[in-house]
């Protein structure tokens, strides 16, 4: 180290606004003592941090109510407000995990309940400060299956809200449970098939309901969807939505309908942060791909003979596409745009929802 | 056994409380600064038996993430030395001799350093303020130790620039001694 960076870095040491005095003053002061107690006094909320790789598409599916399967066991038959079972809290807790503060949905987790039951399946729902709620489906075959949450601006936009989900493979004669709640006046709910078939479906607590579709259904209702009635007491319809068929609802069904698919792997501990991008180039004359940044500074992506691509983030690049999307650009042989596809981090989606 | 796990989170905590809290000082409001241990630590409780070995790299990493949450929730970004100019308490200093050019000194280089671009300004500040390692401050980069070298290479090299910079125009045109010497930066 020479004088002339030795005088330096004294010189900023000396510039540190915070001294060993204020240092030592703070650690044994009333504040620092209540700030321990106050740890010390939370629960202790165990949550999985392995690296996961999340889907953005996920996200934007969520937005219109159409859920994936997931995790483990709980059971129905219960009184509606009852209190959700652990595992149910737990989802609804990690929605929020690795959003930045002014993301978080922030559920009340304490009051999550029981809204709606049927056979083989329950529905909880907790509620969100901006009016909004979470809902989960647990059923006695798959278990908890996943939160999906409607922030209150987004309530009003459907009239019946939809959660449909399911587990690979699905067969004719899988089992079709689905879940939501009305967001209009309503008395009453039925479902209605494709061959003309209606069906009641009772409403719970808050509107909330869940249903399993009959077995002589579900053929149909796998490859033509149903549809969801709303009714008021005078039997006029005030809504309805469509349960589409099982094709369609699967995540590889309309990642193969985008010129470019494209998920990021992000780390729920921080969902700022892109890892990587991956996917596919669904245009078939590409024989390239460029991830434009923020900054507009490139990088080129190689693509496999079936245009699937992958690449990880530089370290110093994760944060790059946290508030702002940058652009995957597809080419073909002379060089010619083909396909564009915007690639952000899962908050950004998610502050934009 | 929950007793033990408590106290040897206590143990954490009275050890290094303070460094988190001085970490947060450096880059955020004091009043921010306690937020910011408390949530830093209330992430370490609930990781606590994850916890590497060093654990400061780690809590400083945690803290780190916290501030930049805070940051993107709430835009009021005011620079430590517009802080200091506006006389806002952000700590007594670590070796203020309390003479007005002790003071200038000290502004010139808070504001040189908040010149420097983010990486540069980190690398300066996690070796000179929070007294990392290289090893430790790249590990909490997410960066190898030779990015950090240069990092810190280059935040040198632009500091002592900016400083000298400064010095000629104080002696070109002296200010009272009463103004800070500030180096403009938009913000």
């Amino acid at each position: 180290m020479t004088d002339r960076t030795r005088e330096l870095m004294t010189m900023v040491r000396d510039a540190d606004p915070a001294s060993p005095q204020d240092r030592t003053n703070w650690a044994t002061s009333t504040q620092a003592e209540a700030v321990l107690r106050m740890i010390l006094a939370s629960e202790v909320s165990v949550v999985d941090h392995e690296p996961k790789e999340y889907r953005t598409m996920r996200v934007v599916l969520v937005a219109v109510a159409i859920v994936l399967a997931a995790a483990a066991g709980a059971a129905a038959g219960e009184i509606l407000g009852t209190p959700a079972p652990a595992t149910v809290q737990q989802d609804f807790t990690n929605v929020d995990v690795g959003m930045p503060a002014d993301l978080r949905l922030n559920p009340d987790v304490r009051d999550a309940r029981l809204a709606a039951v049927t056979e083989g399946a329950a529905l909880y729902f907790a509620t969100l400060s901006d009016g909004g709620y979470c809902l989960e489906i647990v059923t006695d075959a798959d278990g908890a299956r996943g939160a999906v949450c409607t922030p209150g601006a987004a309530v009003g936009s459907l009239s019946i809200e939809i959660t449909a989900p399911f587990t690979d493979p699905i067969t004719a004669t899988s089992p079709i449970v689905v879940g939501g709640r009305v967001n209009v006046a309503a008395s009453s709910l039925e479902a209605r098939f494709a061959d003309g078939v209606t069906g009641a479906i009772p409403l719970g607590a808050e509107s909330f309901y869940v249903f399993s579709v009959p077995n002589d259904e579900l053929a149909g209702a796998h490859t033509n969807g149903l549809e969801l009635i709303a009714r008021d007491a005078t039997g006029a319809v005030t809504g309805s939505s469509r349960v589409p068929p099982s094709e369609t609802r699967r995540p590889e069904a309309t990642d193969r309908l985008m010129p470019i698919f494209v998920s990021t792997i992000s780390t729920h501990e921080d969902f700022t942060k892109v890892l990587g991008v991956e996917g596919r180039v669904n245009v078939g004359h590409a024989v390239r791909l460029e991830l434009r940044y923020p900054d507009a500074t490139t990088v080129r992506i190689a693509i496999d003979g079936q245009g699937r691509y992958r690449y990880l983030l530089p370290s110093g690049r994760q944060d790059d596409l946290a508030e702002l999307p940058g652009t995957l650009t597809a080419y073909d042989a002379e060089g010619q745009q083909v396909a564009t596809a915007p690639v952000a981090s899962v908050a950004y989606w998610h502050g934009l929802g | 056994m929950p007793d033990d796990r408590e106290a040897r989170f206590e143990r954490l905590f009275r050890s290094q409380a303070d460094v988190v809290r001085s970490y947060a000082l450096r880059r955020a409001d004091p009043e921010d600064a306690d937020d910011v241990v408390a949530e830093t630590f209330l992430v370490a409780w609930r990781r606590f038996d994850d916890m590497p070995a060093d654990p400061r790299p780690w809590l400083l990493g945690v803290a780190r993430h916290v501030l930049a949450n805070r940051r993107r929730a709430d835009r009021r970004v005011v620079s430590l030395s517009a802080r200091l100019a506006q006389g806002v308490a952000v700590g007594s200093g670590a070796h203020t001799d309390g003479t007005a050019a002790g003071t200038e000194l000290r502004l010139a280089v808070i504001s040189a350093l908040e010149h420097l671009p983010d990486k540069e300004r980190e690398a300066m500040r996690l070796l000179a303020w929070d007294r990392l390692s290289p090893a430790d401050a790249a590990t909490m980069l997410g960066c190898s130790r030779a990015t950090l070298a240069v990092r810190a290479h280059r935040a040198r090299r632009k500091l002592a620039m900016l400083l000298d910079q400064e010095g000629d125009r104080a002696r070109a045109a002296p200010a009272p001694p009463s103004r800070p010497i500030r180096i403009a930066k938009e913000q």
